[in-house]
């Protein structure tokens, strides 16, 4: 059978600039859904991903399209996570296309995970359609942004197509385009099967579902799978493809794209990048580019109340069920008690499981701050690999510390240099570079501790430049560094789970940037509380929270006893979600507060 | 039932810059004012029929013109029934203090007076704002204590920015030589929004540090008790039971209160409700014939018990110990309170000490504890359309 009439394609674009309206547009072009039905963003279904408008699980669908030539297609679009932190996942699905469109918001122009984006289609060697997205807003200016499109992204703008995926103009262009332009797929559905694992969702009834793209041979049910990384057999239950909901067939044949069921329990017994092969007749060699995910963000998480620890671990264990991405292993902490080391893929990551775990399982936990994993040579030769402050090594011990580098790409305008400039030293950022890819425009590369971005750095930035600056990063490696531990005393007792590893240049910062927050989350208590950063028995910052205010302050003058009573009320609540360490009663707030972002 | 009758005059002379009262320095809204309150007095509930206490604070009620005056009390004796038994007090400023005025207030049925001296040295009121002087609340002092048989209340202010201890200390003696049947000392509370705030948060103004207020808080305690003034409420002392504000005692222990005016609270025993603070909005809903309610709530038993707890231990009956019992069931937590020395309990009653008293506002929550838990979530409040 011919593949002429299928094709795989995907949406790449800068974070808010349109890809999951496009995908809807084009959903609803399909006649999946009709229009009554329709609402907004059908591709991003988890409330966070509606709310932040990102995508977060990427999904798949497979449209029917009936091309000008009077022909039927199958357009499958493989939906890719936007944000840095999934660069593996984006990859992976890019792998499982033969072209891209490539959407940039005429109002914002080219950004720096558009080029990021670019960089990795072309990498994969796909087709690419320039599409120029949001032409209805007032401030599109359609003219510059295909000049950005020839300049800074060296594609040729003439094939530009002009959208507004909101308003549905330009969409049969668009799917036109995707017909004649991107090429059918190629395979040999007789060859030893390869099918690539580009994503895995988590089915309650059927366990892990996982899309693949079939690039050679047939898969169907009752065969035996072979996973090529660690060999794991299973037996295939269910294959078909993705329409809104899953659309059983006899079988997926080269160049298809769709999913597999084989009686897999979760989604971390398979690996995004993976290749199946058959096990009575195996593929010689796997596709190209699987790689072991790993976390590079580890924080720790603690039940508010010790007695929800159990419903906290069933929660992590379902939850793992549809991120493979997430590891958790038990931690315990001095201070907060019994709890779990998680490792993330990034801040966003991080971010999105405390909110599913406080939105969706009910959990009110505390998490500590996030580390990145550090690596150190004892001077006996031993080495460390270390994500938990705890495990810091005896400094006397240590002969070199060493901490994970990126290369952070950052594109603004060039109003916004001097700020850019300004955020990146003060987090360390070394080795700076410089491309001017458009007049007016610069491309900042700096080459920065891992540490100093997890956290928040991508909002800081997004502040000083008014959200004009966009960022990508990659890992390059590990460097030394004096990297020391500072240690956080509220009133003399050591919280462990606010202890942190930073270069020591940036120790006092940190720590009396965390002893103030404290300070302010901390209620009076009888007496005085002294907030110590230490290093070592060293006291390096100091916050003091004095005790009661006298509370004859409070005159109670009149008839209003409703104000007065419900601040008692408010009090007393407010209480009840506190951690005793020693002989102070430290809020959820606190330990909250000192992840917080900057306001200034 | 013997009610309480509380009257809101929003008027003064000049806003003084700690103050956070529903107040304007414009009297040209008085006669506004005076229309809508008299209606809102002509049309109080039944249920405060017979009314114990009346105070008519403010604001400077003795900026009132007479005829103000005198409309007022004459509506308050055609709705309510009172008696020579009934105290009555006004609020008034040591400027307004006249043999002439004295006579006037007397000659209404006024039978206690609470002058605002507030401190009786220059630089402290100039501090403060007050418009007297030193001389004027002395004389203040002394002529009504010779011209009236009225009991005199003064309004003391401490842990004022640079006042030492024995400043302060020689402003209480010289107001106790003045020889007041009463003493209300309140400490200097910054409130966000008045102009000492601001001045504080510019830096303008430094905030005397607790240790210290603590120290002049216990230190006039001591000296008063001394004197032969009883500590019956945290701010109030008084030379004998009988001459302890009637009226504020009643706010303590849940009698019912009616309000009257913008931003007055009123209370039946178990729903409270309050008037609107804007005083063009609050005559105007009364010109409309409808009632200047801003929001009300019902209290349930545990807030009810909440606020018993709170209030009683601001004083030195302190609270009954069933009240305690409501929250602290063993009273384990209370126990920790006792040991600490914050609390005493008495033939049933349980009761702040002087150290407790610095931590008036603390206690409840520590008895408390986690005894909330079933949510009070019945506590609505509904603003009035």
């Amino acid at each position: 059978m011919s593949l002429d009439h299928i094709r795989n394609f995907s949406i790449i674009a800068h974070i808010d600039h349109g890809k999951s309206t496009l995908a809807d547009r084009l959903i609803q072009r399909a006649g999946l859904i009709d229009e009554r039905k329709f609402h907004n963003q059908i591709l991003d279904n988890m409330d966070i991903e509606r709310e932040r408008g990102i995508t977060i699980k990427s999904q798949t669908v497979c449209l029917k399209h009936t091309g000008r030539d009077g022909k039927p297609y199958l357009l499958n679009l493989i939906d890719t996570p936007g944000h840095v932190d999934f660069a593996y996942e984006v990859s992976r699905a890019l792998a499982s296309c033969e072209g891209v469109l490539l959407l940039v918001d005429a109002a914002q122009g080219v950004e720096a995970q558009t080029l990021a984006n670019l960089y990795a289609a072309m990498e994969h060697d796909l087709e690419i359609i320039p599409v120029i997205n949001k032409i209805d807003l007032p401030s599109a200016d359609i003219e510059a942004t295909r000049e950005q499109i020839e300049i800074e992204l060296g594609l040729d703008s003439d094939g530009a197509i002009l959208c507004s995926a909101k308003e549905g103009t330009g969409i049969d262009e668009l799917l036109d385009a995707i017909v004649t332009r991107i090429p059918p797929p190629k395979g040999d559905p007789v060859a030893p099967l390869t099918a690539l694992i580009f994503d895995a969702h988590y089915d309650s009834f059927r366990g892990a579902v996982m899309s693949v793209r079939v690039f050679d041979g047939t898969v169907k049910p009752g065969d035996i799978l072979r996973m090529m990384s660690n060999g794991a057999v299973h037996k295939v239950e269910e294959v078909g493809v993705f329409l809104l909901h899953r659309d059983k067939r006899n079988e997926l044949m080269a160049g298809e794209v769709g999913y597999i069921i084989a009686g897999i329990k979760t989604v971390g017994e398979t690996r995004i990048g993976d290749t199946i092969t058959l096990d009575d007749r195996p593929a010689s060699t796997p596709l190209p580019g699987f790689k072991e995910i790993k976390p590079v963000v580890f924080s720790s998480i603690y039940p508010i109340d010790a007695d929800d620890y159990g419903s906290l671990l069933d929660s992590l264990e379902r939850y793992k069920l549809n991120d493979a991405a997430l590891i958790y292993q038990k931690d315990t902490s001095a201070a907060l008690g019994q709890g779990f080391r998680c490792g993330f893929l990034g801040l966003l990551h991080l971010e999105v499981f405390q909110e599913r775990l406080e939105r969706e399982f009910f959990q009110s936990i505390i998490m500590t701050f996030p580390s990145v994993q550090y690596e150190f040579t004892l001077k006996s030769g031993e080495q460390h690999t270390i994500d938990n402050p705890t495990y810091y090594p005896d400094p006397s011990m240590i002969d070199e510390a060493r901490e994970p580098f990126i290369k952070a790409t950052i594109m603004i305008p060039e109003r916004y240099m001097g700020a850019v400039m300004k955020l990146c030293m003060e987090r360390r950022g070394e080795n700076s570079r410089f491309n001017y890819p458009a007049p007016g425009r610069i491309e900042v590369i700096f080459d920065m501790p891992l540490a100093e971005v997890v956290y928040d750095f991508y909002d800081k930035l997004k502040s000083v430049t008014q959200g004009y600056g966009s960022f990508d990063y990659e890992l390059i490696g590990y460097r030394p560094g004096p990297l020391v531990k500072v240690d956080i005393l509220v009133n003399g007792d050591k919280v462990d789970a606010l202890s942190i590893i930073v270069h020591e240049e940036r120790a006092r910062t940190k720590a009396l940037q965390i002893c103030e927050r404290l300070e302010e989350e901390i209620p009076r208590h009888q007496f005085k509380i002294a907030i110590q950063g230490a290093i070592g028995g060293k006291i390096i910052a100091r916050t003091t929270v004095q005790p009661f205010r006298k509370d004859v302050l409070a005159k109670c003058y009149g008839g209003d006893i409703t104000r007065k009573r419900k601040l008692l009320e408010k009090q007393a609540r407010g209480k009840k979600k506190m951690k005793m360490i020693g002989a102070v009663m430290i809020p959820q707030s606190a330990f909250v507060a000192v992840l917080r972002t900057d306001e200034e | 039932m013997n009610a309480g009758l509380y009257v809101h005059v929003p008027f003064c002379i000049a806003k003084c810059p700690y103050c956070d009262f529903t107040s304007v320095p414009n009297l040209d809204l008085i006669p506004t004012w005076l229309d809508a309150i008299l209606s809102e007095i002509d049309r109080a509930p039944g249920m405060f029929q017979r009314i114990e206490t009346v105070y008519v604070g403010g604001g400077t009620p003795s900026a009132l013109p007479r005829s103000a005056l005198l409309s007022l009390f004459a509506h308050i004796q055609a709705r309510f029934h009172t008696s020579s038994a009934t105290e009555i007090t006004l609020e008034a400023n040591p400027e307004h203090i006249s043999a002439a005025n004295l006579h006037f207030w007397e000659s209404l049925g006024i039978n206690r007076i609470s002058l605002g001296i507030q401190a009786l040295n220059s630089r402290d009121l100039r501090f403060l704002g007050r418009r007297h002087t030193p001389a004027d609340a002395i004389a203040a002092c002394r002529l009504t204590r010779a011209v009236s048989h009225m009991t005199l209340s003064v309004d003391l202010m401490f842990g004022l920015p640079g006042q030492s201890p024995s400043a302060w200390l020689r402003t209480l003696a010289h107001a106790v030589s003045l020889q007041p049947d009463h003493l209300s000392c309140y400490q200097l509370d910054p409130v966000p929004g008045t102009a000492l705030m601001k001045q504080i948060q510019t830096g303008k103004v430094h905030e005397v540090p607790e240790i210290r207020q603590k120290r002049l808080f216990r230190a006039t305690s001591r000296f008063l008790e001394q004197k032969g003034y009883g500590h019956y409420e945290i701010s109030n002392f008084s030379r004998n039971p009988e001459s302890e504000c009637r009226h504020n005692r009643n706010y303590w222990n849940h009698t019912p209160y009616l309000g009257v005016g913008p931003s007055a609270h009123s209370f039946d025993g178990r729903t409270r409700w309050w008037n609107i603070k804007a005083i063009g909005m609050y005559a105007k809903r009364l010109r409309e014939g409808r009632p200047a309610e801003d929001g009300r709530e019902t209290l349930h038993d545990t807030q009810l018990r909440l606020e018993e707890l709170a209030l009683g231990l601001r004083t030195k009956q302190g609270v009954a110990i069933e009240s305690v019992r409501w929250f602290d069931p063993d009273l384990e937590r209370t126990g920790k309170l006792i040991e600490a020395g914050w609390v005493r309990e008495q033939r049933g009653w349980l009761r702040a000490t002087l150290d407790g008293f610095c931590l008036a506002d603390r206690l409840p929550v520590d008895i408390i504890g986690n005894s909330l838990d079933d949510p009070t979530g019945k506590d609505e409040v509904t603003a009035c359309r």
